[in-house]
C-alpha cells in the first residue's frame, strides 16, 4: 500500500513537471537550440534567452530554469 | 467458431488450442492503453512462453493479434493467459520534442522506432503545436496528441491495434450499421447521467502578456446553463506561443465540448465482433428514450460455451 502511494506520487510529480535548474549545452544559434541530454533538444520557440548569444557561444554550458509543465525554459546564464 | 493459434516461442511450432479452450475474453478500451485477450485451457503438456503470438478469430472475423505477457498454471491443470496487442509495448517511457508533425506522422515515427508494425493511419491534417514531452510514455505523448488534434480540429481519432497493425480513425468513420437495444441484441442496461466531471459552463484561460506586463483573460459561457447547474468553471493557463486568436477559438471550442453532461449507459448483449472501442453504433432504448449513434468507450466480448456476448460502456 505504502509502496503504491510512493509511485502515485513519483508519477504524479513527474507528470507536473516542476520547476527546476536544468543545465545544457547550446548546440545552434539561428535557430537556438539548448542540449538537455541525448535525447532532448529544446527548439527556441521554447526558450528565452538573454540578446547576447552570438555564434561564440555555441557548445557553451548555460543554466536554465524550467518553467512549470516543462514546455519554456529561461537562460539564466551562459558559462565559458 | 473459435480459433484460437498460439506461435509457441519456445520450440517455433503454431498450436491450435480452439478445442481445449475453456474460455476466452477480449477487452478494448478507447485511446486508454492496450487490448486484453485472456484465455483459458486444461494443460495437456504444452505451456506457452511469454512473448508467444497469439492470433484469435471467431466465425471467421478477426479479433486479436497479440503477444503473452502472463500466465498461471492451477493445481488442477487450469492455465490462464493474459496476452496484449503491440500497443503494450509503448507503454515505455522516452523523452521527444514534438515538432512541426501531425498524430499520424509521430505515431509512425514512433512505430519505425519500435518496429511496430502499421497499418492504416489516417493523415489528421493538423500540425501539432511544439511541445516537449520529457519522460513520458509513447501512449500519453500519442493520446495528448489526439486531444489537442480534437480541439484544435473538432475531429476525435481513435488509436487502436488493428489484429496486428496500429491503425489511427477517424472515429466518425468507425459507425457501424448496427441497431443495439431493448429490441435487437440488449438484455440488461444501466444509464447515468452526470456534471460531476467533464462538465464545465464557464471557461477561462490566461496568459501573461509579456508587453503590458498583465494577465490576460479570455472567457466563453453558457449563461442559460449557470441556472440549471451553477457556475461550473474550468481554467488554465495558455501555451506561451499561442497567440489571442488560437485562445479565444480555444475557450470555444472547450465551451462547445464540455458544455454538457455526461451521459453513460452500459449495456449488456449477444455479441457482434465488429464492435471495438471507438465503434459507433445506433442505440435504441425506448425506455430511456433513447435512439441515437454512440460511441463505444470500452468493450468486453467475452466467448464461453458457445456463446458470444458483450459488455459495452458507451458515452453519449
Amino acid at each position: 500500500m505504502i509502496e503504491a502511494i510512493k509511485e502515485i506520487i513519483k508519477n504524479y510529480i513527474n507528470s507536473i513537471k516542476p520547476s527546476r535548474l536544468v543545465f545544457g549545452k547550446i548546440e545552434s544559434i539561428a535557430p537556438l537550440t539548448v542540449r538537455v541530454n541525448e535525447k532532448l533538444i529544446i527548439p527556441a520557440e521554447m526558450v528565452v534567452w538573454p540578446p547576447a548569444l552570438t555564434e561564440y557561444d555555441i557548445g557553451k554550458k548555460v543554466l536554465m530554469i524550467q518553467q512549470e509543465g516543462g514546455q519554456q525554459y529561461y537562460i539564466l546564464e551562459v558559462r565559458g | 467458431m473459435i480459433e484460437l493459434l498460439v506461435e509457441n516461442k519456445a520450440d517455433g511450432k503454431i498450436y491450435e488450442i480452439s478445442e481445449i479452450v475453456t474460455d476466452i475474453s477480449f477487452s478494448d478500451r478507447l485511446n486508454n492503453g492496450c487490448s486484453k485477450l485472456d484465455f483459458s485451457y486444461l494443460y495437456d503438456g504444452v505451456l506457452f512462453t511469454n512473448g508467444s503470438a497469439v492470433r484469435f478469430k471467431y466465425n471467421n472475423a478477426n479479433i486479436f493479434y497479440g503477444y503473452i505477457f502472463s500466465s498461471e498454471r492451477e493445481q488442477n491443470n487450469a492455465v490462464s493467459v493474459v496476452a496484449y496487442d503491440q500497443l503494450r509495448y509503448l507503454k515505455a517511457k522516452d523523452t521527444f520534442v514534438v515538432k512541426d508533425l501531425r498524430v499520424d506522422e509521430l505515431i509512425q515515427r514512433i512505430a519505425n522506432y519500435f518496429k511496430l508494425r502499421v497499418g492504416k493511419l489516417d493523415n489528421t491534417g493538423y500540425k501539432l503545436p511544439t511541445s516537449i514531452k520529457d519522460n513520458q510514455t509513447f501512449l500519453d505523448m500519442i493520446y495528448d496528441s489526439i486531444s489537442t488534434t480534437l480541439i484544435g480540429t473538432g475531429r476525435k481519432y481513435a488509436f487502436y491495434d488493428n489484429f496486428g497493425s496500429l491503425a489511427l480513425t477517424d472515429i466518425m468513420n468507425m459507425r457501424l450499421p448496427l441497431v443495439i437495444g431493448d429490441e435487437s441484441l440488449a438484455y440488461g442496461y444501466k444509464y447515468g447521467q452526470s456534471i460531476d466531471e467533464n462538465t464545465y459552463n464557464l471557461i477561462k484561460i490566461s496568459k501573461d502578456n509579456e508587453t503590458t506586463g498583465k494577465r490576460d483573460v479570455y472567457i466563453a459561457q453558457d449563461s442559460s446553463s449557470f441556472s440549471k447547474w451553477g457556475i461550473l468553471q474550468y481554467f488554465e493557463k495558455a501555451d506561451k506561443n499561442a497567440n489571442p486568436e488560437q485562445i479565444k477559438s480555444k475557450v470555444n471550442a472547450l465551451l462547445k465540448l464540455m458544455n454538457s453532461e455526461t451521459k453513460t449507459l452500459s449495456i449488456e448483449a449477444l455479441g457482434d465482433t465488429r464492435i471495438r472501442a471507438g465503434s459507433g453504433i445506433l442505440v435504441n432504448i425506448s425506455d430511456l428514450g433513447i435512439n441515437q449513434y454512440v460511441i463505444v468507450n470500452s468493450c468486453k466480448h467475452t466467448f464461453k460455451n458457445n456463446i458470444h456476448t458483450m459488455s459495452l460502456e458507451l458515452v453519449l
